[in-house]
């Protein structure tokens, strides 16, 4: 018998031949640019024209200013009340989707909500201010329903950027929890309910513990995502919603690369505390409440 | 379960179909409004937005720029996620989880920050705006697409057929070329589909890096759309709609649902999916 196939073989430096190609990529691009980055935050940079020597100005300017502060609660809002509606739809979804047997109306159902990632987000957010504008067609039905007498403002606010959010990351909700309620074993829910439990205390007993990490996996892509998203958020949000990643793209506009370059950092530092949190959050008490049943 | 609750699954079921399916069914409508703006119900319906975008040479100059960069960072990124894949999967050395880690560091830094970084480095070694740097950027950020999936299918490679045909005097290259590969194709083509996809839709991090007068198709679309409300736009994504569609159909064709739930799914059950970190 041969070696098990899944042990790596022994130590040659092979590998790191074949990581050449990869890692020149990611060293003198990605790392580079990272670095020059954080070089470029502490740029002495007037009007256009960067002046000799370094500052720690630009971190100064952002941790002081209130208007920076206003612009990360926004981001991180936006990221919360995405998250939330996300999972609010994404798991009757997900469970939805489990539950369907016939072929054509499961494949229908998963075109219907993983086709729409393979278009342009540009796309996609033309597609909502169509959709959510004064004279669009969710106000022009509303309307003409009499259920409200002038347009619903949605196109340019917050509740806007929410929609299209939502609909775009939607499937990164749904997909984990399908994949883990695929898993669960279903004869554990008729053993539930054999046992006499109602189907209510058998979802919130059974299915949900053994299911929630799909969801708080799902959770992370959401938030992480949301708070990182820059297209959608300036151009449904009409410069009324600023959210870190616009003012980012806003800065380099109006050549303020330093602060740009901070705030990029800011970012960064965001995205990271978000997979910190929900990566204790998987270790803990979602390890527990699997454990547990 | 009861019916009652197969008819409330279905209810959800098909109001999410209808929320997602709606905003890019308005676009297609639309592109045939007769007027210039958006406004429900269109008065009447025309061709003259296909007839405008056709006389607009800057969407087809960019479209062409959005192919090459599309084509060449996907093949980028496929010869170099296939090695490194091997490397992960097949060697041990040193160093391993830090370069795995780094392998998928473009997937977690959002990628309004890594175009703003590029746009600082090559700003600073004077090579802003040029097509080649787009491209290498756009290879390192669908490395971790390739390199998940490649790895995942890899794993199931088992090294025994090659190790037969070395048995039979094959060079450890030929085997790979001749045993292992065939076996990765499905994982490869998916890579390929998914790292053109992400690369082709990129606006987040490529808005930094491509300049105003030669922009990428996506970058081109959002400036557009930050300046006019006109159906051009309107008749520009129906068409990419359709392509999309065309790949879909071919993708579920060659690989079925399960196919494409498989190859978007990473070893340990988290997705990678199109579009991921570009918002």
């Amino acid at each position: 018998m041969r070696a098990p196939a899944r042990r790596p073989a022994r130590w040659r430096p092979a590998g790191y031949l074949f990581l050449l190609p990869a890692l020149s990529v990611l060293v003198l691009f990605f790392l580079a640019a990272m670095a020059v980055l954080l070089s470029f935050s502490f740029e002495r940079f007037v009007g256009g024209r960067f002046l000799p020597g370094t500052t720690t100005g630009n971190f100064t300017t952002f941790l002081g200013g209130h208007y920076y502060w206003n612009v990360i609660a926004t981001t991180v809002k936006l990221g919360a009340v995405t998250t939330l509606l996300c999972a609010l739809i994404g798991y009757p979804t997900a469970y939805a989707l489990n539950a369907i047997r016939r072929p054509l109306v499961r494949n229908l159902c998963y075109f219907a909500l993983f086709a729409p990632l393979l278009t342009s987000v540009i796309v996609r957010s033309y597609g909502w201010s169509l959709l959510l504008g004064d004279h669009g067609f969710i106000n022009q039905v509303l309307l003409s329903l009499h259920t409200v007498r002038t347009p619903v403002p949605m196109l340019y606010e917050f509740s806007g950027v929410v929609i299209a959010l939502v609909h775009i990351l939607l499937p990164f909700m749904v997909f984990p929890v399908v994949s883990v309620l695929g898993q669960l074993d279903p004869v554990l829910e008729l053993a539930s309910a054999d046992l006499g439990a109602s189907r209510l205390q058998t979802f919130l007993r059974v299915t949900l513990p053994l299911t929630v990490q799909g969801l708080v996996v799902g959770c992370e892509l959401v938030f992480a995502l949301s708070i990182s998203a820059f297209a959608t958020p300036s151009l449904l949000g009409g410069g009324r919603v600023q959210v870190l990643p616009a003012l980012i793209y806003n800065e380099v506009g109006g050549l303020n690369w330093p602060l740009a370059a901070v705030e990029s950092y800011a970012l960064l530092v965001l995205a990271l505390a978000v997979i910190g949190i929900f990566t204790l959050l998987l270790r803990g008490p979602v390890a527990r409440s699997r454990g547990a049943t | 379960m009861t019916s009652s609750g197969h008819r409330v699954l279905g209810l959800v079921l098909g109001a999410v179909a209808v929320f997602m399916l709606a905003p890019i069914a308005i676009v297609v409508v639309n592109s045939f409004n007769s007027v210039p703006y958006g406004a429900w119900p269109p008065p009447g319906y025309s061709l003259r937005w296909y007839v405008n975008l056709s006389q607009q040479t800057d969407f087809a100059d960019a479209a062409v720029r959005s192919l090459v960069v599309g084509a060449v960072a996907t093949a980028l990124a496929l010869v170099a996620g296939t090695l490194a894949s091997l490397a992960l999967i097949r060697f041990r050395f040193p160093g391993k989880a830090a370069i795995n880690g780094l392998l998928l560091a473009p997937m977690i830094v959002p990628r309004v920050a890594i175009g703003m970084a590029a746009f600082t480095l090559f700003v600073r070694v004077h090579v802003y705006g040029t097509l080649w740097t787009l491209m290498i950027a756009h290879t390192a950020l669908i490395l971790p697409f390739a390199v998940t999936i490649i790895s995942g299918a890899l794993l199931r490679v088992r090294p025994e057929l090659e190790q037969a045909a070395q048995d039979l005097g094959a060079s450890p290259a030929r085997a790979f070329l001749t045993v292992a590969l065939p076996q990765l194709r499905r994982a490869l083509v998916a890579a390929a589909v998914l790292s053109f996809v992400v690369s082709f839709d990129e606006v987040d991090a490529s808005i930094f890096m491509v300049s105003q007068a030669d922009p990428t198709l996506p970058v081109a679309m959002y400036n557009y759309m930050q300046k006019y409300q006109d159906p051009t736009l309107a008749a520009l994504s129906t068409i990419l709609v359709a392509a999309t569609l065309l790949l879909a159909v071919l993708l579920l064709r060659s690989f079925g649902v399960s196919g494409f739930a498989e190859m978007v799914e990473r070893p340990r059950g988290q997705p990678v999916i199109p579009g991921e970190a570009d918002v």
